[in-house]
């Protein structure tokens, strides 16, 4: 029996060394000054690549909208799920399937096809190009990732303590702040995090309705890989990888608070 | 209760929006009503182009084999990783294994070039340990025909999600079922179709179906990893919307339609095999 266990460990184990290797390889290479076949650590260590992107003058400006519009798309997210999840977990009109292809249409639906027929209609209302749009199309996109995560908070904290608060006459936002909330919190968290992730990641949505104009992260970072420049590209997602994780911190912290 | 249904207004409001109003402008442009460049007259053309054109249906093919291999390539495989997880309680390689969940596929489109390219790491290994003799020996797993950097990406992404979503169902169901048809001599292959796959199959269809979906439409990770002669549909719609051209626009529009029909009916499909696999019809 421990033999086997041992086994199960030493499986699972390596599955975790084949998802940390890579990582660990493109470390590596964003502060690789010389690293050329058939070397299998970098020939020379600097920092001249980082430097170089650091002071290219986009660098600043793209990390800041990164920020603004995954952060923008986050309270959206969270505004428009958190009322209708609470809707969909409480109704007794549609089963569950039917919810969850109300839920899931974004994401069976191909994202190009939505984004580039929505962008003649974005243009109309000129609405390319600026933030209010590339927020509203990201929320689009983050929506089912934060509805599904919350639906499914929303069944576990069950309708009872909402009725028996209002049988005892408490007011909705009373209810709200002081037994919806904090039981709530967690589900919301891990929602807003998530919404935060995909919507720093997106390249398509911002492409077409950015129309070019608006530079995030994953803008710089896809025609950097595509040529071939490995340790700019390496570079940038390490970039982009820290200031995830900042973000998420920072979403942790403010959910503390609350 | 009219009130209550007033909380699902944003939600409806911006998702019919978006989905509705944009392919209803697909629709349009594909079906040759396009303005812009004159064009005024409906007609199927595009379509009729899109379907019979060897190069669009090759690109429409191999953006199913894609997906399909990714998709149930994860599914096998994520469904044993979850297994896996619930035997071995180490929180530290639980958050390990979901790591790769949160990782944007274009970096890791990029660690795969720097893994398994020609001059990747594994090359070198090999090469040091004397199995090739020249970087050109190691085989071309990048923009390669059958895929293989493409494949490895999505499953890298993949696996961890469906193992993350299979062990949370396993967590919440009863596993002393499975030891009540253990010690009543049940074998193996019967638990697993009387027990397991009942309660687990509606999961994991759901998963099929976005994996699925997703895969086949991506567009960031066949771009930076696909073979440059074989495009996936994304890519050639990309590519037909990139052009100065405004003519070839109509095409891109008919194949985005072509393209969401596809994942409907690949929807509807899977639904209906769900409805009919054991442990589908108690849900309605």
């Amino acid at each position: 029996m421990k033999l086997s266990i041992n086994k199960w460990y030493a499986s699972l184990f390596s599955f975790g060394i084949i998802i940390v290797l890579p990582i660990i390889v493109l470390a590596l290479w964003s502060v690789s000054g010389k690293w050329i076949f058939p070397a299998l650590i970098p020939q020379k260590v600097d920092f001249n690549t980082i430097k170089h992107m650091i002071n290219d003058p986009i660098f600043f400006p793209s990390i800041l909208n990164s920020f603004v519009i995954a952060s923008s798309t986050t309270v959206t997210s969270l505004a428009i799920a958190l009322p209708a999840a609470r809707y969909f977990a409480f109704q007794k009109d549609l089963s569950s399937r039917v919810v969850e292809g109300v839920i899931y249409l974004p994401l069976i639906l191909p994202a190009i096809a939505i984004v580039t027929s929505s962008q003649i209609l974005f243009l109309k209302f000129h609405l390319t190009g600026t933030f209010l749009g590339i927020v509203l199309i990201h929320t689009y996109v983050c929506l089912p990732y934060a509805m599904q995560i919350l639906l499914e908070s929303y069944r576990q904290l069950g309708e009872g303590y909402y009725l028996t608060a209002q049988s005892l006459g408490a007011k909705p936002w009373y209810i709200f702040h002081h037994i919806t909330w904090p039981l709530l919190k967690n589900g919301v968290g891990t929602a807003a995090t998530l919404v935060f992730i995909v919507s720093f990641s997106q390249y398509l949505p911002t492409f077409f309705i950015g129309g070019g104009q608006i530079i995030t992260l994953p803008m710089l970072l896809l025609p950097y890989a595509n040529n071939g420049r490995l340790v700019l590209a390496s570079s940038y997602s390490i970039v982009f990888l820290i200031c995830t994780l900042i973000g998420v911190f920072i979403l942790k912290l403010i959910m503390r608070r609350k | 209760m009219n009130k209550k249904k007033l909380l699902v207004l944003p939600f409806i409001i911006l998702n019919s929006v978006v989905i509705i109003a944009a392919l209803f402008k697909g629709v349009q442009v594909s079906l040759g009503y396009y303005p812009l460049i004159g064009l005024k007259r409906l007609t199927l053309i595009n379509y009729q182009y899109v379907l019979t054109n060897s190069f669009f249906k090759e690109s429409l093919v191999y953006s199913c084999y894609l997906a399909l291999t990714a998709t149930l390539l994860s599914l096998f495989l994520g469904g044993l990783l979850a297994f896996l997880l619930l035997k071995v309680k180490s929180s530290v390689l639980h958050t390990i294994i979901s790591l790769p969940i949160s990782l944007p596929h274009i970096i890791v489109a990029l660690m795969a070039m720097q893994l398994i390219s020609q001059s990747g790491i594994i090359s070198r290994l090999f090469y040091q340990l004397g199995i090739i003799q020249e970087i050109g020996e190691f085989p071309l797993l990048i923009h390669d025909v059958p895929g293989c950097g493409i494949l490895l990406v999505f499953l890298y992404k993949e696996i961890p999600y469906v193992a993350v979503t299979v062990l949370a169902i396993l967590l919440q169901l009863k596993m002393g079922y499975i030891e009540v048809a253990k010690s009543l001599g049940a074998s193996s292959i019967r638990v697993f179709f009387t027990i397991l796959l009942p309660m687990l199959q509606k999961t994991l269809i759901t998963l099929f179906i976005i994996l699925f979906c997703f895969t086949f439409a991506s567009f960031e990770v066949p771009y930076l990893l696909g073979s440059p002669g074989h495009p996936t549909i994304a890519l050639t719609i990309y590519d037909l919307l990139s052009q100065s051209d405004l003519i070839t626009r109509p095409q891109a529009f008919a194949l985005d339609i072509v393209m969401s029909i596809v994942c409907l009916i690949v929807t509807f499909i899977a639904l209906t095999c769900s409805r009919f696999l054991p442990g589908g019809r108690k849900t309605f």
